[in-house]
């Protein structure tokens, strides 16, 4: 089996283009045609040049954790041929604004992501991106970090694949922390974008073999994206996902008013807000599945039920959000400690606190990867908490699951 | 309660285990040792572990002075040969640039716990608010700053006559993936270093600092420490005799070193195009640096780094295709396919892989050096590719390469990962390219 490399250009922008939100293309497009071969997902690289503009520009800060992933509203992957989708992440920055604070560490975030993907640890850092600078980043998602390769066959495969990238409005990404400072009219602009990837062609007789099957499966992960508000302290959240194989579902939250401006971070991942911005305490959490309290058969109840003036993280809570977001035996490498995690305080100032790390979660089965289903029962989080004053809190959830798709030469089928 | 055998146990029978594995430990002195090279032999004994160390000491006179925070003790050797008998079966060519480069896939929590004690590498990139740090990044010792910034622990000032460890399998990687079985080899087996000859080149000084009178290799304190492993004595002759009758085959990756001087052009142009050879071998990454002789010990990294100007265009050529559908000049692009040529990132902070934040670090310095040369200089701008897995036609690979704003004239070197045999047959050794 042999390696090459593809370069693809976004197929509704012309090229040397630029383009953003406010620049008339907030929809990213890329086509990798159908062909005897296989995509290595982790290899796909969304690459490109970053600029800042507009007359506030020097004072615009985003989400650090995020660098130029808080730029990426939506992915959506479908079959080029048939245009089915196979995986569709809505909120794709409030995804992976759980997603990489908590699987990378400080020095990920500091290097090589530094490099590549814009991170930062601190939110003054983002000031010195005063100029274009080049990203490289990979598209953390189901289909593209599986370990199968992708089959782009149009007889044995997914007959090409369609990368579509929805941009997040500017004043979602950008914000000011500096006192007395603003970030209005400041915008963003992307050049020279292509997508690249490694492809391996299946040696003569392995093709063969391949061709002259009548049809092919490929299992893959999914994340599905949904949302809800809280706004009283008894908040309870039903969703039905619709989905068989779910192996862990987790939710992050943020202050809705904090959301679209320009005059705070809409991507920060803190607790559920009092309207002064004062901590509102998360008490318990219950997770139940057509009514029934599972996968765990007690309440998640915090330190501040009782002790409500302790300040700490509680440690059973965020452990089952980490655990839903990556095997807790497996997480090597995480952002989370105790000055992100507990006593949380809003980013509203010069600091060198880290990026808040905070969420609910709840792993299904991190043993067998089969998951449970949640086709037809429906899906309910409880959260208790001290929130006692009427201030809005978005909460956004994602479902991770697994999902198989069956192809043959008419067509490709997606078994949720 | 019964405390009989559940019955899906009762078949159970006992599980082979082997707990007779031992390891004995050997502290060897060189055989020959001087200021220029120093030469270990291996006993013919049980199977040799990678991890196995060579301990490295330096006497420094008073002046304070540091390995070059990138690299540590590694800076002070410049070629490593594994020899068998007379023959050379594995050996790497500027060791210390080739070190600089893997240092960097090094996670940089590892650096400030273990290297900074075990090889004297510190770099570990941190923010911080105090200190006039307002946020950026900068490089923590674990120790606060004086008026020259960040300071060295005591324990890697050279005048305190520090001692590191060297893996061998740093020296060479195909250790990692066998345990040599010496007992079976009827040569000499010896591993030999070549210390680096620029004196300057061998370590760092504070800003205003003044070199050392003399930086030496503490003699008394080079030694080898191998670790060689014995499995039971049915297992060993078992082995030894399949070893007899068929031979054993151990394939190896070799790093083959390409060197040639970059000169710029007027305009502060470099732009090449090279055969670097690979010809009719199995070549699966191509590893490209360019050091800048300009830098001193006045800069962090020494000499021991990679710069590219302010642009750049990459691609490689060989079996008449280029590598790259379109040339590489997007500095996050190339430092990701560093990733995919190594399955492993770079821990490497933006200011230092390219131009252009050089903001991002902090204006504080370390012992009074700025960590990318006052924003002038991307002291680790490397490459690699991961080729396509095809063996190399006649014409070899060419690399295609320039860059713009490079002030200074570079040292391009190439390491060509190539796939090599190593062939044990009645006890004697041979090494052939796949």
């Amino acid at each position: 089996m042999g390696n090459e490399y593809i370069s693809v250009l976004p197929s509704n922008v012309s090229s040397g283009q630029a383009c953003g939100y406010s620049s008339g293309t907030p929809i990213l497009q890329f086509k990798i045609g159908a062909q005897d071969a296989f995509l290595q997902g982790n290899t796909v690289r969304l690459n490109g040049k970053f600029t800042k503009v507009g007359t506030n520009k020097n004072n615009a800060q985003w989400e650090p954790s995020l660098g130029i992933y808080n730029i990426l509203e939506q992915l959506v992957i479908s079959s080029d041929k048939t245009t089915q989708t196979i995986e569709h992440i809505e909120n794709y920055n409030r995804f992976l604004a759980s997603y990489i604070p908590a699987t990378s560490s400080e020095n990920d975030l500091l290097g090589h992501m530094n490099t590549s993907s814009m991170t930062s640890f601190s939110e003054l850092q983002c000031l010195q991106y005063t100029s274009s600078v080049d990203f490289s980043i990979a598209l953390p998602c189901g289909v593209l970090l599986g370990s199968n390769p992708i089959p782009l066959s149009n007889t044995w495969g997914l007959k090409g694949l369609n990368i579509t990238l929805t941009l997040a409005p500017d004043s979602n990404v950008f914000f000011a922390t500096v006192d007395g400072k603003t970030a209005a009219d400041t915008t963003y602009q992307l050049s020279d974008l292509t997508l690249t990837a490694e492809l391996s062609n299946p040696a003569a007789e392995e093709l063969s073999k391949l061709n002259s099957q009548t049809s092919n499966s490929f299992d893959y992960n999914s994340i599905s994206s949904h949302f809800a508000v809280i706004n009283n302290g008894y908040a309870t959240i039903n969703k039905n996902f619709g989905i068989k194989r779910c192996l862990s579902v987790f939710a992050n939250f943020v202050t809705s008013s904090n959301i679209n401006t320009y005059n705070k971070n809409g991507m920060q991942t803190m607790n559920i807000r009092q309207r002064d911005d004062s901590n509102a305490d998360i008490t318990e959490v219950i997770f139940t599945r057509n009514g029934q309290r599972y996968p765990l058969d007690y309440d998640l109840i915090s330190v501040q039920r009782d002790y409500p003036g302790n300040t700490s993280g509680d440690g059973q809570i965020l452990r089952n959000y980490l655990n839903a977001l990556k095997p807790f035996s497996k997480l090597d490498r995480t952002t989370m400690n105790v000055f992100n995690a507990t006593n949380l305080k809003p980013c509203n100032k010069l600091h060198d606190q880290p990026p808040n790390v905070y969420g609910v979660g709840i792993a299904y089965d991190t043993i067998s990867g089969q998951g449970v289903s949640l086709y037809d029962v429906p899906f309910s989080m409880i959260i208790k908490s001290s929130l006692n004053t009427d201030n809005p809190t978005s909460c956004f959830i994602f479902a991770h699951s697994k999902e198989t798709i069956v192809m043959n030469k008419d067509g490709i089928q997606v078994l949720r | 309660m019964s405390l009989q055998k559940p019955d899906i146990l009762q078949n159970v029978g006992e599980i082979p285990t082997n707990q007779s594995t031992s390891t004995t430990t050997s502290v060897l002195d060189p055989v020959i040792h001087n200021e220029t090279m120093c030469r270990f032999v291996l006993e013919n004994k049980g199977r040799l572990h990678g991890n196995s160390k060579i301990i490295l000491g330096v006497k420094a006179t008073a002046e304070k002075a540091f390995f070059p925070i990138n690299l540590g003790v590694h800076a002070l050797i410049n070629r490593v040969v594994f020899k068998v008998g007379a023959k050379e079966i594995s050996s790497i060519s500027d060791f210390n640039h080739f070190m600089a480069y893997r240092n960097c896939f090094t996670p940089n929590e590892q650096n400030f716990e273990r290297m900074s004690i075990t090889n004297g590498t510190l770099v570990d990139y941190t923010v911080g608010e105090a200190d006039g740090f307002t946020g950026n990044t900068f490089i923590n010792t674990g120790l606060g700053t004086d008026t020259n910034g960040v300071k060295i622990q005591e324990y890697n000032d050279l005048a305190n006559t520090p001692t590191y460890q060297i893996r061998l399998v740093d020296m060479f990687p195909w250790l990692g993936q066998i345990q040599l079985p010496l007992y079976l080899m009827k040569e000499q087996c010896a591993i030999e270093l070549f210390f680096e000859t620029g004196i300057k080149k061998k370590y760092c000084i504070p800003s205003g600092g003044t070199d050392p009178a003399s930086v030496l290799i503490d003699h008394e304190n080079t030694k080898l420490v191998a670790d060689y492993i014995y499995y039971p004595q049915p297992v060993m002759d078992n082995y030894e005799s399949q070893i007899r009758q068929t031979g054993l085959t151990i394939p190896i990756l070799e790093y083959a070193l390409i060197t040639t001087s970059l000169a710029k052009s007027g305009g502060n142009e470099i732009k090449m195009t090279r055969n670097v050879g690979g010809a009719n071998r199995m070549v699966s990454k191509v590893i490209i640096m360019n050091s800048d002789p300009t830098y001193t010990n006045t800069s962090l990294y020494n000499e021991f780094g990679s710069e590219c100007g302010s642009t750049f265009s990459l691609n490689i050529k060989y079996n008449n295709v280029p590598l790259y559908p379109q040339a590489i000049t997007n500095f996050g692009h190339a430092f990701n396919q560093i990733h995919n040529a190594e399955g492993l990132p770079m821990f490497v902070a933006a200011p230092e892989y390219s131009k252009q934040v050089p903001d991002l670090f902090a204006t504080t310095k370390f012992e009074g050096l700025a960590l990318n040369n006052n924003d002038t200089k991307s002291p680790r701008t490397y490459f690699a590719s991961k080729l396509g897995g095809e063996r190399i036609n006649a014409a070899g690979i060419e690399i295609h390469m320039s860059m713009t704003n490079q002030p200074n004239d570079l040292i391009n070197r190439v390491y060509l990962e190539q796939a090599c045999m190593l062939t044990l047959k009645d006890g004697k050794i041979s090494k052939t390219y796949v």
